[in-house]
């Protein structure tokens, strides 16, 4: 091998995969590693048995900014090898970065997408399904003229270049509810459903700027492959996504080393001098059974790969409990038909669409086509964590579960925790309760017991870290919890990153685009 | 062909994924270039670039598109992702006849794809770089061919090649022709040796291939009564699935109607 590489990157987290690949394409010479077995870091979809030995994995010593805990498995399934399910379960918007960077890239033809066929909000011992559609036409009689008007009046707001309107200003913090209330005049009804299930705000409290820039997205994105703004990807989401990307730094040359205990990462740069030889190599890399040392110019990394004198004190250890976001998780694998039917009511929200043509024939699919749907519980004061729960549903024609499958996932923030509080989260206590309530509102039957099933917490440091300890070293932030804008935000880290090492390591030949124009397919034609 | 017609769909051949699988250098990536492109470059890496080659196969009752997926160097460091061999229906694993263990690799990727692999998949060994123990015209020649595009054998980077004499060159062989075929025959593989550098055996790799390939079964499967019966080649295409590429108001309008 020969050895000295461009850029090392840690990692095949979605971020990091989409920089590699970009890089790669760019003409850099780069080496991808990852200790893991399988691709993907976090976002990685593995099988149950991988799942299973994920959840007994020893957490590591050094605090990192994402980490996993209270990990908990039972249940086995036959054929784990026919299932993906995904650490980072999500939806990715129609419209957005994500989606921008698997067309640029040629990605896309490496995943298989799916809309989402369903989505419903839980209100009052039911599921009402939300409209997939946009612009107003309103035909909900639960709703006043009044109202119809105020929500009009939102809706193209929000669709909108809002960051600078007077509307938003010194409000951009405030609670979105709050927000709908006093600017829109929205009544709470209608306000918590908007929140709940346009903006898909996970927490009563999040802010307006953040449930904006949701909303818009989920305006734009509808309409764009189908009724529903949201696709799901084939074989578990993100963490397919992640191999496509570290194909594509592969064929255009990228190195991948799986599987593989990173031994030791020295700096070589003399103390006093950073960059003081451009000839020589600026980072030694020892990898377990690799023989020769690794050569890089530039580290990206995921900060859990980093030696504590390459990163910067304040990222490490002293992070104050109020910036660590907790999230608890439930996969769940069932073998009983779910009974899709009960999702035909309507939220009391009016139906939005283009045009009055469409509105009326708006394609849903029929109810035992049903593959995946998303449905959201509002927060409830009686449990635990006061967090929107969110629930979303996966069968055969994802192609991440056999025929006859479901995996369900399940999600919620675990809000107003003090830290010792937070020491006795139990995922398992938090979720049951809903996995049980899906399951029971989707059934016709006994409610069936999942043949397998998995909990755990996700501690995200929101200590903003420096994306850059030093000139030579990049890390690349871990991805937020929310379902529907991970993707996203990945795609963007990405592009950032990708800017970045283009500054601090310029090639000769200057670098123009992120992604450049994609050849056509090899012909074939004889 | 018959079964095109009978699915109304007659100018589109049936798309067929194929991987490659073997130990680095084996010469994978030079049986890919010898099909596709009817070209060999000794010495170094040939580059795909590509996500995937395509290449048609035509028989005598049947047009296959092939979608070959070659490893991109990800074997490496046994790096192959899931989704690499992820509903293949076609595999060539490749050894090298001059090295002893690539055969044994071979065999433990073919136990993988039996494992795990959809179980039509339909599998081909090769024993490549025959043209090193083959001492004749075409293969070996002991000093630069006189057509000139033809390297001398030393160009190539397989080491201790400087077959002179027959004998020089036979004892190079490490994997008896027997022996291989006598693994592939009790598992059922398709069995070939090949030379990348001199096109020997190359396209009868995956002509035969071609043949038995379940053609019918791939067509039921694809297109099925709106469910996925089996794993598509590339779901994308598939109409449960949704199609990045192509125009987004395409698939709105097709929502109007
Ligand atoms: C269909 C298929 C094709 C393969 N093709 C090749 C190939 O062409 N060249 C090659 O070098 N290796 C390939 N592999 C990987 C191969 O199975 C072994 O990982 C490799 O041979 C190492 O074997 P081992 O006995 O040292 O370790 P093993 O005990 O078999 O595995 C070592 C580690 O690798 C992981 N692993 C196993 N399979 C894969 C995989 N496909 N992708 C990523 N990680 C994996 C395991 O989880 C384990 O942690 C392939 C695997 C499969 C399933
Ligand atoms: N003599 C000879 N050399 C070959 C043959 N096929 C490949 N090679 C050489 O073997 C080396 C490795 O080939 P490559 O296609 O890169 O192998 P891969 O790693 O399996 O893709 C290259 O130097 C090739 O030129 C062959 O049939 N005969
Ligand atoms: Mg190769």
């Amino acid at each position: 091998m020969d050895s000295h590489f461009d850029v090392v990157v840690f990692g095949t987290g979605l971020t990091e995969s989409i920089a590699a690949a970009s890089l790669s394409k760019a003409g850099y010479k780069v080496v991808h590693i990852d200790t893991n077995p399988y691709y993907g870091g976090n976002e990685a979809s593995l099988t149950p048995d991988e799942l299973t030995q994920w959840c007994s994995r020893i957490p590591p010593s050094k605090p990192n900014c994402c980490d996993y805990a209270c990990k908990s498995q039972t249940g086995t399934v036959q054929s784990s090898r026919q299932y993906s399910l995904s650490l980072s379960p999500s939806v990715i918007p129609s419209s957005g970065s994500l989606i921008t960077s698997l067309i640029a890239s040629g990605v896309a033809r490496y995943g298989g997408f799916r809309l989402l066929d369903k989505a419903a909000v839980y209100s009052s011992g039911e599921l009402k399904t939300i409209p997939g559609s946009k612009e107003a036409i309103f035909k909900s009689k639960d709703i006043s003229l009044v109202d119809k008007r105020r929500l009009m009046r939102f809706l193209l707001f929000a669709s909108g270049d809002f960051e600078s309107a007077k509307e938003l200003e010194g409000r951009s913090e405030m609670p979105f509810i709050e927000f709908l209330e006093e600017v829109f005049f929205l009544n709470q009804d209608l306000a918590g459903t908007v929140a709940n299930a346009l903006a898909l705000c996970t927490s009563p409290k999040e802010h307006t700027i953040l449930a904006l820039q949701r909303t818009r997205q989920y305006l734009r994105s509808s309409g764009k492959y189908g009724p529903s703004p949201f696709l799901i990807g084939h074989y578990g989401g993100l963490g397919e996504l992640a191999q496509g990307y570290c194909r594509t730094c592969a064929v255009s040359g990228g190195t991948y080393i799986l599987g593989r205990r990173v031994l030791s990462i020295h700096d070589m740069a003399s103390p006093t001098n950073e960059c003081a030889d451009t000839t020589t190599p600026r980072f030694k890399i020892s990898v377990d059974d690799v023989s020769e040392p690794i050569f890089a110019d530039l580290i990206i990394s995921s900060d859990d790969y980093l030696p504590q004198e390459l990163l910067p004190v304040d990222v490490l250890g002293s992070a104050p409990s109020s910036s660590v976001e907790t999230s608890a998780f439930c996969i769940a694998i069932v073998d009983q038909p779910l009974a899709f039917s009960k999702l035909s009511s309507q939220v009391p929200l009016p139906e939005v669409d283009a045009d009055s043509a469409h509105s009326t024939t708006q394609q849903s699919p029929a109810n035992d086509d049903i593959s995946t749907a998303l449905i959201i519980f509002p927060p409830e004061a009686r449990r635990q964590t006061n967090g929107v729960v969110t629930v979303l549903i996966e069968g055969e024609e994802t192609f991440s579960c056999p025929r006859g499958k479901h995996i369900l996932y399940i999600s919620t923030p675990c809000l107003n925790l003090s830290s010792d509080a937070n020491e006795s989260l139990d995922p398992k206590d938090i979720l049951r309760p809903y996995l049980m309530d899906t399951l029971r509102l989707l059934s016709n039957g006994p409610i069936p017991e999942p043949a397998f099933s998995a909990y755990y917490l996700r501690n995200l440091s929101t200590s903003n870290l420096p994306l850059s300890p030093k000139e030579r070293v990049i890390i690349s932030p871990p991805l937020s919890s929310h379902f529907a804008t991970k993707g996203d935000e990945a795609a963007r880290n990405a592009e950032t990153i990708f800017w970045e090492v283009v500054k601090r390591l310029p090639k000769g030949d200057g670098v123009e685009s992120l992604w450049p124009p994609l050849e056509e397919d090899q012909n074939d034609e004889d | 062909m018959a079964a095109e017609a009978a699915s109304g769909n007659v100018d589109k051949s049936v798309q067929v994924k194929l991987v490659l699988l073997g130990e680095a250098a084996v010469g994978k990536s030079s049986i890919v270039l010898r099909f596709v492109s009817n070209d060999f470059q000794a010495n170094k890496e040939p580059t795909i670039g590509a996500a995937f080659l395509t290449q048609k196969c035509r028989l005598e009752d049947r047009v296959l598109r092939y979608e070959i997926w070659d490893t991109a160097g990800q074997e490496r460091f046994h790096s192959l992702a899931p989704m690499y061999y992820r509903n293949a229906q076609a595999a060539v694993v490749v050894y090298d006849v001059t090295k002893a263990a690539s055969l044994e690799k071979a065999k433990s990727w073919v136990k993988e794809l039996q494992r795990q692999a959809n179980p039509n998949i339909v599998i081909a060994l090769a024993g490549n770089k025959v043209d090193l123990v083959t001492p004749s015209s075409s293969a070996a020649p002991p000093t630069p061919s006189p057509d000139g595009d033809d390297e001398p054998d030393d160009a190539t980077a397989t080491p201790g090649e400087t077959p002179s004499a027959v004998a020089e060159v036979e004892s190079l062989r490490q994997v008896p022709r027997d022996e291989a075929q006598a693994y592939a025959t009790e598992a059922g593989l398709l069995f070939f040796e090949t030379s990348a550098k001199t096109g020997e055996g190359v396209v009868e790799v995956f002509t035969e291939i071609a043949k038995k390939i379940p053609i019918e079964h791939i067509l039921a499967s694809t297109r099925g009564s709106g469910r996925n019966g089996g794993p598509p080649g590339r779901p994308g295409g598939q109409q449960s699935g949704v199609n990045l590429d192509a125009n987004a108001t395409q698939a709105k309008n097709a929502c109007n109607c």
